[in-house]
């Protein structure tokens, strides 16, 4: 295995994962399309599907989410997620987000992942179905570039 | 040379040129000294902006998350505030402390910046109910709080290699109140001097020659930094010049404030083992268990006390002397008009109010740091870990650490007695983790959980036996035009002749055959001639293919054996398997760390969480399912007896050759452990799956079991009533007809009359039927 060993020098290292503050960026027409039509459900699951906790979690990582920062709204859905695992609005929610960050194949995973446990929920079958064409889309078209 | 002729005049003449030669060497040593000054300027310059103190790597615990619904038992909170230095007090008054009462455990909690989100320091009421968290309470507005979290546990420190540990203060941070007693004591003029005091000095001078002795220095604060930072300890005429220069610069280039910080970070104050406490940060913590923030004054004025010897002073260890110093202090700080002499006299009279010391020199958890720290060190150096002062978070769930190392601890030992076993003979490890988040939660390496040796867990490499079938099963099952449930296999004798090497023949444990049996209950009871007769109708290859699905690496050797497990994992390999069928065929990389964090608090680095569906649905279910039937009544039957709120919970024994090597791998919805017996030597055991590792499963599950598997069908499968020989369908009515689960469309699809003679072949398996 390659053993990637980088120089720490006091600056900060850019792991493929962190969110610098930067806002989530728009990417191009297609996926913009995508969004606004609504690739995965953007409204909360019904306040009974979830505890108040994991409620409450939501809030926190929309509203991170929506001042652009990404990583903090990830690890807020993922907090939520170790409450109830096998929600899958959350695995839903998190996919959206990847999506929203560019990461195509992560996002595609976390809907397929929610597909499962969503079992014959339509809405959000339909919404994960969503999340995965329209990452695939996505890598297709960075595979042409 | 002077001429004799010219008396008067050479005379004069050689004072001149004595003169002027003096004038010259004098000169020339005033050039050398400039140079030398500016020289040492440069360096401590240089070295002073450029210091940066090594800090250790931190590394923490998750941290403990509390909201109504939790399942939580008080003595679980109780011990959770205990590692975290609560204390229980009857009157809860500041942070740190908590109360019980007969239904709520009440708590003030210090309050935490994550970099996620602040959780900020409440005072809460936790009612607990029915072995759950009914509401939490906030006491100071009484609103209900749907979620918080505690400060996170310290687990270990990754230290520079010269041993310093500190924890960095800010000078807007530190009480005035030792600001006012260090002055006191160590330096009354620090704020006038310009870095030496001649009058301290010459006072110094006259006192030691008074007594007789060396009593008094005449060091300033600044000098005793600049011999901690940059000089050797030697007391020499020749180094106290080098100070006293260095010092004058140092105050020339610094504010005082910037000195005094410094000075406060650098001061050496105690020795724990092979660390070395500097800093008043860390000696806060050291001894008082608190931040330098919130102690009190007298405990302040140890601290000050400690810098003029913190081995001699040494509060545990020399009491009565640290009282005395402890004083001292508190006197100097009353003649400086610092404390009044009545405040003063009331805080002489307390007593040493120093904390437990903490079992913090050492790693609480090596074996789980271990992995932390390799799956740190793929990224990051050793020097970088030691130094920067990184800021680990990981997923340790230091409750079932502490069960899994007891577990450990008082199994092997109890094992060996019942088996008359030479004590120490047995070894083992444990592996627990998150099923749909792939945290590891508990890591035990060993039987002894402070011996940071050999790291089982991870390196020790063991024939994984009768673990393998669920593999091989999952592998027929992803065929359900050849395999479902019902399939019979043959429990019949087979002789492999192979190439090169001599004929095979498989047996089963108890070297009997059982003949026909459906393909579930060959899983079940672990049979290893269907088994090896499967595998074979299978072909290695499909084995081989399924294993590197499921997050196997490594070499699968391509021989028969195998599909009766000689091929060698770790135990975490094992629990990495296993994680991939427990969630459904999802994997996800088992990790230990969530993020790290300089150490100013900003995120570096996250693992976040990845899944990969590497299995359909529908044969992963099915693998599942019958794994929840080897605990129902298969080889772990044992088990599902003694847990029965539990079920369906679902796992697999595995035992090898000679009872070498005892295996058991358990899960429920949430949380699986893989447990490891065995000897290091690789001497025989004599224990089994379920006799060895099992037991000790159930030890470090008992007071937590994973919740039920719940088993929802995905789609793709479909549930059926079958006759007694499962070729056909039927109704639940009929003797001996069972349900299966079946992948569609691959479903016994002939309707079959009731043979109401037809006695099942299965007659262990418990059936359902209406009268």
């Amino acid at each position: 295995m390659v053993k990637l060993r980088r120089r720490f020098l006091g600056t900060v290292l850019v792991a493929a994962l962190v969110d610098v503050g930067a806002p989530i960026q728009p990417w191009n027409a297609l996926t913009a399309a995508a969004e606004s039509e609504g690739a995965g459900i953007s409204a909360a699951p019904a306040a009974s599907m979830v505890s108040p906790a994991v409620a409450a979690l939501l809030r926190l990582a929309r509203s991170q989410a929506d001042a652009g920062h990404g990583e903090q709204a990830a690890a807020t859905l993922e907090r939520a997620l170790r409450i109830e695992p096998r929600n899958p609005w959350l695995w839903h929610r998190l996919a959206v987000l990847r999506l929203q960050q560019g990461y195509w194949d992560r996002a595609a995973e976390l809907a397929k992942k929610s597909s499962v446990l969503a079992r014959d929920h339509r809405r959000l079958l339909t919404g994960n179905l969503e999340v995965i064409q329209a990452a695939r889309a996505r890598i297709s078209r960075s595979n042409v570039e | 040379m002077p001429r004799r002729k010219h008396k008067g005049g050479g005379r004069r003449s050689l004072y001149r040129r004595l003169r002027a030669w003096w004038i010259r060497l004098g000169l020339v040593c005033l050039v050398i000294l400039g140079a030398w000054v500016s020289w040492i300027d440069h360096r401590l310059r240089v070295q002073f902006d450029g210091y940066r103190w090594s800090l250790p790597a931190r590394v923490y615990a998750r941290p403990f998350e509390l909201y109504p619904g939790r399942p939580l038992h008080r003595a679980e909170i109780i011990g959770e505030l205990g590692v975290l230095g609560y204390q229980e007090a009857p009157l809860i008054r500041r942070p740190g402390q908590y109360q019980q009462t007969s239904n709520a455990v009440r708590l003030f909690s210090h309050g935490y910046r994550f970099w996620d989100g602040e959780e900020s320091s409440r005072v809460v009421e936790i009612r607990l109910h029915q072995g759950r968290v009914q509401a939490i309470i906030d006491r100071r507005n009484g609103t209900q709080v749907a979620l918080m979290r505690l400060e996170p546990l310290e687990i270990a420190r990754i230290y520079p290699h010269h041993n310093e540990d500190r924890i960095l203060v800010k000078i807007d941070d530190v009480p005035s109140r030792l600001v006012q007693g260090l002055i006191a004591s160590e330096d009354k003029s620090y704020l006038h001097h310009f870095g030496i005091d001649p009058l301290a000095i010459g006072r110094a001078f006259i006192e030691n020659l008074r007594a007789g002795e060396v009593r008094q220095g005449g060091s300033t604060l600044t000098q005793q930094l600049v011999k901690n930072l940059f000089l050797s300890s030697e007391r020499t005429l020749w180094r106290k010049i080098n100070e006293a220069v260095m010092a004058v610069l140092l105050e020339w280039h610094y504010s005082k404030a910037e000195i005094l910080e410094a000075y406060i970070n650098e001061i050496f104050l105690g020795q724990d083992g092979f660390r070395a406490i500097h800093g008043f940060g860390l000696g806060a913590r050291f001894y008082f268990g608190r931040p330098l923030r919130e102690l009190e004054v007298h405990e302040l004025a140890l601290l000050v006390g400690l810098v003029r010897g913190a081995s001699y002073y040494d509060p545990r260890r020399h009491p009565k002397r640290a009282l005395e110093r402890r004083n001292q202090v508190l006197a100097l700080m009353i003649n400086r008009g610092a404390l009044t002499p009545a405040v003063g006299g009331a805080l002489m009279k307390l007593p040493l109010t120093l904390s437990k010391k903490n079992r913090s020199a050492t790693s609480n958890h090596p074996a789980f740091v271990d992995l932390v720290r390799r799956q740190l060190g793929i990224i990051y150096d050793d020097e970088d870990l030691r130094n920067e002062g990184l800021q680990i978070f990981t997923t340790l769930d230091p409750q079932i650490q502490r069960r899994a190392e007891q577990a450990l601890r008082v199994s092997l030992s109890e094992l060996e007695r019942q088996r008359r076993m030479h004590a120490g003979h047995l070894q083992g490890a444990v592996v627990a983790a998150a099923i749909d988040t792939g945290e590891v939660l508990a890591l035990a390496g060993g039987r002894d959980p402070r011996y940071a040796g050999f790291n089982r867990a991870l390196d020790a490499k063991r024939p994984v036996g009768s673990l393998v079938k669920p593999a091989v099963y999952l592998a027929a099952l992803s065929q359900p035009s050849r395999y479902n449930l019902i399939t019979p296999l043959y429990d019949n004798p087979i002789v492999l002749r192979q190439r090169n090497r001599a004929p095979w023949t498989p047996q089963n444990y108890d070297k009997r055959y059982r003949g026909r049996m459906p393909l579930m209950r060959a899983l079940a009871e672990s049979n290893n001639v269907a088994t090896v007769r499967l595998g074979i109708d299978l072909g290695i290859d499909k084995l081989q293919r399924t294993l590197a699905q499921l997050g196997v690496s490594g070499e699968i050797p391509p021989y028969p054996s195998t599909f009766l497990g000689a091929i060698e994992m770790s135990p975490l390999e094992v629990a990495q398997m296993y994680q991939t069928l427990s969630s459904g065929g999802f994997y996800s990389a088992l990790r230990a760390i969530r993020d790290v964090l300089t150490k100013d608090g900003q995120p570096l680095q996250r693992y976040g969480l990845t899944v990969k569906q590497v299995l359909p649905a529908a044969p992963a279910y099915l693998i599942n399912y019958a794994l929840t039937q080897v605990v129902r009544s298969g080889t772990a039957s044992s088990l599902g007896a003694k847990l029965p709120r539990s079920m369906p919970l679902a796992g697999k024994t595995g035992t090898t050759d000679g009872l070498r090597d005892s295996w058991f791998v358990g899960f429920g919805s949430d949380v699986l452990a893989a447990v490891w017996l065995g000897a290091d030597d690789n001497r025989p055991i004599g224990l089994t799956g379920a006799s060895g590792a099992m037991r000790v499963w159930y030890e470090v599950m008992k007071e937590r079991p994973p919740a039920p598997l719940d088993l929802a069908v995905p789609r793709g499968v479909e549930w059926q009533w079958v006759d007694a020989p499962g070729m056909a369908r039927t109704t639940p009515s009929c003797p001996g007809s069972r349900r299966y689960p079946f992948i569609t469309p691959f479903i016994p699809s002939r309707h079959a009359p009731c043979d109401w003679r037809q006695e099942s072949d299965y007659a262990r398996a418990p059936r359902e039927f209406l009268w």
